[in-house]
């Protein structure tokens, strides 16, 4: 049984409808990269998988637990909405880190915060029976993950003093910290420096390799063709192809498809 | 500013006038006493609460502070003894001179007291007591330069001040001594002084009542001087209450001839240099 | 010299007024202004409304006309029978006006946080609060110090507005001196706002520096 299931979705804003019958599926362990021209519906379908946007129509399963549906209006009350975020990470284009806090304290807050209400809830966390303890596990985390970004000796900085690329490895490790089902990448290097963007794609890269599902929506082809098992192109509010990165990539049959990817073929 | 506060009060006297007719229709639980009028509740308002608020502001030698920080004056024990007459504790209340008028009808006060001038327009907003002193408006100028202050002509080219809406500006606007000089209108009789005091301005026509106290010797204004011979528009002083308060009136008018014929109010005018301004004789 | 100590005993004792309005004010304005700013950036249109119409009559007539108004329509219109004591009068023209001013900062500060910060707390799973408090409140409160600090200089000089409906406060005091003769109070009083302010304006320039370990 595969881990995500997106079944029908549809999503319009006011009259325009940017996603018509949107269904994929994806297994533990893959890699699904998203492409497609600007406009096309690909961040919407990110948005909705995180649900910073209803759809109006669709089912979401993960795990083999219907997260959304939409003939079913009991699930999207606050507070199930919330629970059912946390099944996804993403990160996002602008990266978002919280100017405020240091790198380290970015990445521990929501863990803090979800620690607190488990321990009321259930008493424990994580094996840790109070907060104190509970702590010191997610700080343990904390630090594996900004080593995993490469960003160990800047744990006590603050976002406005890391550079663009920088920023976007730490807004990854707090997006890892909550342990999500699938994790979930909105054009992660379109904000940056094109010198930049190599040591974000690497931290990607390297996180296919520790068994982690993921979603990426990205404009960098030989990226995607590198790291995906699997593309979807999207056109218009649909899915207009969709196979391995051999079959998408290099034999397109759609000829949007073939249109689309002429853009990148210098 | 001024004019702020001219629009509000006609704003206000509107609402007043609404609030008259409230009262009269019989709304109001207190007014709408089928037997009192509205004469007689002013009166028994003030009866019922036991106390008298008096509308002041502070000016030597009418009501003030002394060294000691308590307030004192003329109109401050003449009053103290008229109240006491009428049974009923006096409550000395601060206010905006501007905003008498509001602060008599909203009834935060219930009288003014306070060297106020008797002129028709009042009589016709606030019942008004017996006259109790006689005031005259003065000119105060440089101690060099009063002296030279004869005529129409010596004025000639001066600027003249007055305290806007006073019996001042009356007189600055009126009387033939002034036609040649330039006259300019500010806020206050002591903002009149300053500007004298500063030379922006030469000659200051204020209450005579109002110089005694403040020309004082060791004040900032000993370099003033008043030009004795000459008063202009002499003018009495009265106690304003609610109009058509006519049992409060006599309340207060017997009060006060009665402080005269126990010679309590002359030893009070003689205590502040005033006797020989006051007009109500014991019989 | 005794003058000079009497002068500024009387002085120090109205600058009390002026000082006990002052804070009165900003510890009930300060968290009015936020009741009011969720108000004008309501959903629910006619309490949106609502707030903007109070804020623009607010701030669109003078403290000075507020102030008369609090004090002497409620006894004009009862006639006599309900009043506010004078320093609750003021009081509560004071805090209304302010109220109203702070709203506007605090819509401003609430409004120029990017959509992106809300939405990097609501993948992270925090609940509205937990965004409103731990992710949004000290990016606002960084952003509005420098206008609240003006807004708030400009408070202690408005306090002597409260002389219009006789509130004894420091310039009042000073304008009774010169009707007794001494002029220089009144420019003498000028001292205890520019200290009050000197001693505000440094306080202001310390929050700030303390926020300032970070940008954005």
């Amino acid at each position: 049984m595969s881990l995500l299931s997106v079944q029908n979705i549809q999503k319009s804003f006011g009259k325009t409808q940017v996603l018509k019958n949107i269904s994929f599926s994806l297994d533990k362990g893959e890699v699904l990269a998203i492409i497609g021209s600007s406009g096309s519906g690909k961040t919407t379908l990110l948005r909705c998988l995180n649900f910073l946007e209803t759809p109006q129509k669709g089912k979401i399963t993960v795990n083999g637990s219907v997260l959304f549906d939409s003939s079913d209006i009991s699930r999207t009350s606050d507070s199930q909405i919330r629970k059912n975020r946390l099944h996804f990470g993403l990160v996002f284009q602008s990266f978002n880190l919280f100017p405020q806090y240091k790198v380290i304290e970015n990445i521990m807050l929501a863990p803090q915060l979800a620690a607190k209400e488990q321990l009321k809830k259930t008493g424990e966390f994580m094996g840790a029976a109070n907060f104190k303890d509970a702590q010191e596990i997610i700080r343990e985390t904390a630090f594996s993950l900004l080593d995993r970004v490469g960003l160990s000796e800047k744990k006590d900085s603050y976002p406005c003093n890391l550079s663009g690329g920088q920023q976007q490895r730490v807004a990854i490790a707090r997006a890892l910290a909550l342990n999500p089902d699938v994790l979930c990448f909105d054009e992660p290097t379109s904000a940056l420096d094109p010198e930049l963007t190599g040591e974000v794609l690497n931290v990607i890269r390297g996180l296919k390799t520790s068994d982690s599902t993921m979603i990426v929506v990205t404009h960098e082809i030989e990226f995607a063709r590198d790291v995906a098992d699997k593309i979807i192109f999207m056109d218009e509010g649909v899915i207009a192809e969709e196979g391995t990165p051999d079959q998408v990539i290099n034999n397109p049959q759609n000829p949007r498809t073939k249109e689309f990817l002429s853009r990148f073929n210098h | 500013m001024k004019k702020i506060i001219a629009t509000l009060m006609a704003g206000l006297m509107a609402v007043s006038v609404l609030a008259g007719c409230g009262g009269s229709t019989g709304t109001d639980s207190k007014t709408s006493d089928v037997n009192a009028g509205k004469t007689e509740s002013d009166w028994s308002y003030i009866a019922d609460k036991g106390e008298m608020v008096i509308g002041i502001t502070y000016f030597e030698p009418m009501n003030y502070m002394d060294d000691n920080g308590k307030l004192t004056g003329f109109e401050t024990e003449f009053a103290e003894k008229v109240c006491e007459k009428m049974g009923v504790t006096p409550k000395f209340q601060k206010i905006d001179w501007d905003s008498k008028e509001v602060e008599l009808n909203a009834k935060t006060i219930d009288c003014i007291w306070n060297g106020l001038t008797i002129t028709d327009e009042r009589k016709e907003n606030m019942d008004i007591s017996t006259p109790y002193m006689e005031n005259k408006q003065v000119m105060v100028a440089k101690a060099d330069k009063a002296g030279k202050l004869t005529s129409a002509d010596a004025l000639s080219g001066l600027t003249v001040v007055a305290e806007k809406k006073s019996a001042g500006e009356e007189v600055a606007k009126t009387d033939e001594f002034f036609k040649n000089a330039e006259y300019v209108s500010v806020d206050s009789q002591s903002k009149a002084l300053l500007e004298v005091k500063s030379g922006t301005a030469d000659v200051a026509i204020i209450d005579y009542v109002m110089s005694i106290g403040t020309l004082a010797e060791g004040s900032d204004y000993s370099d003033l001087k008043v030009v004795e011979e000459k008063g202009f528009s002499p003018e009495q002083y009265g106690i304003a209450i609610r109009k058509n308060s006519t049992e409060t009136l006599k309340k207060l008018n017997d009060a006060i001839q009665a402080v005269a014929d126990e010679g309590e109010l002359k030893k009070i005018a003689v205590k502040y240099n005033l006797d020989d301004l006051l007009l109500v004789e014991a019989k | 010299m005794e003058q000079f100590f009497n002068v500024s005993q009387q002085l120090l004792k109205g600058f009390g007024e002026n000082s006990f309005i002052f804070i009165i004010t900003l510890l009930l304005a300060l968290p009015l202004g936020l009741v009011v700013s969720m108000g004008s950036m309501s959903k629910f249109k006619p309490l949106k409304w609502l707030t903007k119409t109070f804020v623009w009559i607010i701030r669109g007539t003078p403290l000075m006309l507020q102030l008369f108004v609090v004090f002497y329509v409620p006894p004009l219109l009862s006639n006599g029978n309900f009043n506010f004591s004078r320093i609750n009068a003021a009081l509560i023209a004071f805090v209304i006006n302010y109220a109203a001013y702070f709203s506007e900062i605090y819509r401003g500060g609430i409004e120029s946080i990017p959509r992106g910060q809300y939405e990097a707390g609501q993948v992270l799973g925090m609940t509205r609060s937990q965004i409103f408090f731990r992710v949004v409140l000290l990016q606002v409160v960084k952003k509005i110090i420098p206008p609240i600090g003006n807004e708030i200089i400009t408070l202690v000089k408005d306090t002597s507005l409260a002389s219009v409906i006789a509130i004894p406060e420091i310039l009042m005091m000073a304008k009774d001196f010169s009707m007794q003769g001494l002029i220089w109070p009144l420019f003498y009083s000028a001292l205890f706002f520019l200290l009050f302010c000197g001693i505000l304006t440094l306080l202001f320039s310390f929050i700030e520096k303390k926020l300032n370990y970070y940008k954005g």
